[in-house]
């Protein structure tokens, strides 16, 4: 069958891909908790500008828990970049190989 | 909670983590039309063609919805980056006691949590100093959105391009098949007009088309007017395409009935006429939905003014020459010296693979019939396999080359294909620009053969 080798390497590339999304994905949860718990300890403000300051250490002890998990989710995101442009590179090779394949000879 | 402008929605089921499923489902879908055509399993692929419509439309739904979210949440995001990066600038220019013992707080949580304590450190460091990513949430969310919108913009296009592509080879195919089977035929005179009027058709819809998208990026700022027409001229052609491809393969098989394809040059020019413009649509229809993919991204207004920009250094019609048009009984005759490019017409005979002389190397031969006076002329792809491109014996081409009149392998005269260079035409020409991006999604000359062919008709 033509383009199997580009197919099974679109494969493993989307595989990697895949798992770079659900290992984002996780962080990316994390952090959305992190947050909501700024927002529970701190209050709104904190993500508005002007006037707000540290003053409360629980409110500070949420927000370096976010920067955390923010660090977390971008170390993430990161990898996900690198195995999504090698996945789009490999189906770009498929992509291009079922461009050309045609009928078998009847 | 605070509210319906900062919940996550992106993540909400059935929404979250889809990207991916809707990816291996269109993958698998792609995966079946290629078993389906290598099969030639024609019905099952002419109703394969709806299934690659729907993943497309899926996934075209899911861009837009992914684009729409975070812009969504932009203006939120960035108050909330400028907020906390005020918060600890403020933190940071504290020189109080009460300060200090909240730099030391956020330390010793950070070496606990990171059981590290330069890393901890390297932590507050750079949250006083404002350059750590909890201040660009905006951005991050953004550039996220933009690489998920490209995997799946880039399936999308692929998908309708399948789609079209699926309905298109089944339609020709099936109608060949049947026609044949019918016992029908051979072609009547009347024939040809209705194939020639297929083509003027076609060849209308080609060049509005074309032209329609040229001179609105080159003379109009209007994406969603840009948009627009994308639409309306993928929908044109999705209409035309796979109608144009049953009417040229019932055409095939009507010529097949005949008991010698010699005199038949008209018929067969006008069904390779038909045959290529079908391929040029698919080009013009890939370039509208990779405009639909694009201009719905949160890179939209950027990737716009960037195809605008193609117009200013390039003219619209395609660059690829085609040199003098000439019978092969001309040439077998004398006419065009050595190197020079011509194009002729023929039915394609004795297809193979051989090796070649010089430089020692395989490449691929065949003659070419002239269907007016029985002359044939020996033609080299040097280098490259036509058979993998799809070319058969009794096939019908329209090729470029060059004349070799001294050639070990080329007899008297010979002609070598010429190998169209995108790269170097899509620097002047917007249609080559156009048709070389597209190549992943249609290919209209593989490996840039100069050359356009029906498929085979089988004579009697």
């Amino acid at each position: 069958m033509p383009c199997t080798v580009e197919l099974n390497r679109q494969d493993d590339k989307f595989q990697a891909w895949q798992n770079g999304y659900a290992d984002w994905q996780e962080a990316r949860n994390l952090a959305l908790a992190a947050d909501a718990a700024v927002l529970g300890t701190c209050g709104a403000a904190v993500y508005t500008a002007g006037g707000f300051g540290f003053t409360a250490a629980a409110c500070l002890a949420a927000v370096t828990a976010l920067a955390i998990a923010v660090a977390r989710n971008d170390t993430a995101l990161d990898k996900l970049y690198t195995a999504k442009d090698a996945y789009g590179l490999a189906v770009r090779r498929y992509d291009d190989c079922l461009a050309r394949c045609r009928p078998a000879a009847g | 909670m605070t509210g319906l402008s900062a919940l996550p929605l992106e993540l909400f089921p059935p929404f979250t983590s889809t990207a991916t499923v809707k990816i291996a489902a269109a993958n698998a879908a792609e995966e079946t039309f290629r078993s389906l055509l290598v099969a030639r399993s024609w019905d099952l692929l002419h109703a394969h063609s709806a299934t690659l419509a729907g993943h497309a439309a899926a996934l075209l739904a899911h861009a837009q919805a992914r684009a729409h979210l975070v812009a969504r949440q932009t203006p939120a995001l960035a108050e909330r980056d400028a907020g906390l990066a005020q918060a600890f600038a403020a933190l940071a220019a504290d020189r109080s006691a009460g300060a200090t013992a909240l730099r030391d707080a956020v330390l010793a949580q950070a070496t606990a949590q990171l059981g590290d304590a330069a890393a901890a450190q390297a932590l507050l460091d750079a949250l006083l100093a404002g350059n750590h990513p909890l201040f660009e949430a905006r951005a991050a969310e953004r550039s996220a959105a933009v690489a998920e919108v490209d995997v799946v913009g880039t399936a999308c296009v692929q998908l309708a391009v399948l789609s079209h592509r699926a309905a298109g080879e089944s339609a020709l195919h099936k109608a060949y098949d049947v026609t044949r089977d019918q016992g029908v035929g051979p072609d009547r005179p009347a024939d040809l007009q209705v194939l020639r009027d297929e083509a003027d058709g076609l060849r209308s819809l080609h060049d509005d088309a074309v032209g329609a998208l040229f001179a609105h990026l080159d003379t109009e700022d209007d994406r969603d007017g840009f948009a627009d027409l994308a639409v309306a001229l993928a929908a044109r052609i999705e209409a035309r395409g796979p109608v144009a491809a049953m009417l040229v393969g019932s055409y095939l098989a009507l010529l097949s009935r005949r008991p010698d394809v010699q005199g038949s040059l008209a018929e067969h020019r006008a069904a390779l006429d038909v045959v290529e413009l079908v391929e040029r649509l698919r080009v013009v229809h890939a370039y509208s939905w990779l405009v639909r993919t694009e201009l719905v991204g949160p890179d939209a207004g950027r990737w716009y003014s960037h195809e605008r920009r193609r117009t200013d250094a390039r003219t619209q019609p395609s660059l690829v020459v085609t040199g003098q048009s000439l019978a092969v009984q001309e040439l077998v005759d004398g006419t065009g010296a050595e190197g020079d490019l011509v194009t002729v017409e023929g039915v394609v005979d004795a297809l193979a693979i051989d090796d070649d002389p010089s430089p020692p190397k395989f490449s691929t031969f065949c003659d070419i019939v002239d269907l007016a006076s029985g002359g044939s002329l020996r033609v080299r792809a040097h280098m490259f396999s036509l058979l993998n491109n799809g070319l058969q014996d009794g096939a019908f081409t329209r090729l470029t080359g060059f004349v070799r009149r001294s050639a070990p392998w080329a007899g008297p005269v010979g002609l070598d294909v010429d190998r169209v260079d995108l790269t170097d035409l899509a620097r002047q020409s917007w249609y080559d620009d156009m048709t070389a991006r597209l190549r992943p999604h249609v290919l209209l000359r593989p490996d840039g053969m100069s050359m356009f062919f029906t498929p085979p008709v089988r004579t009697e």
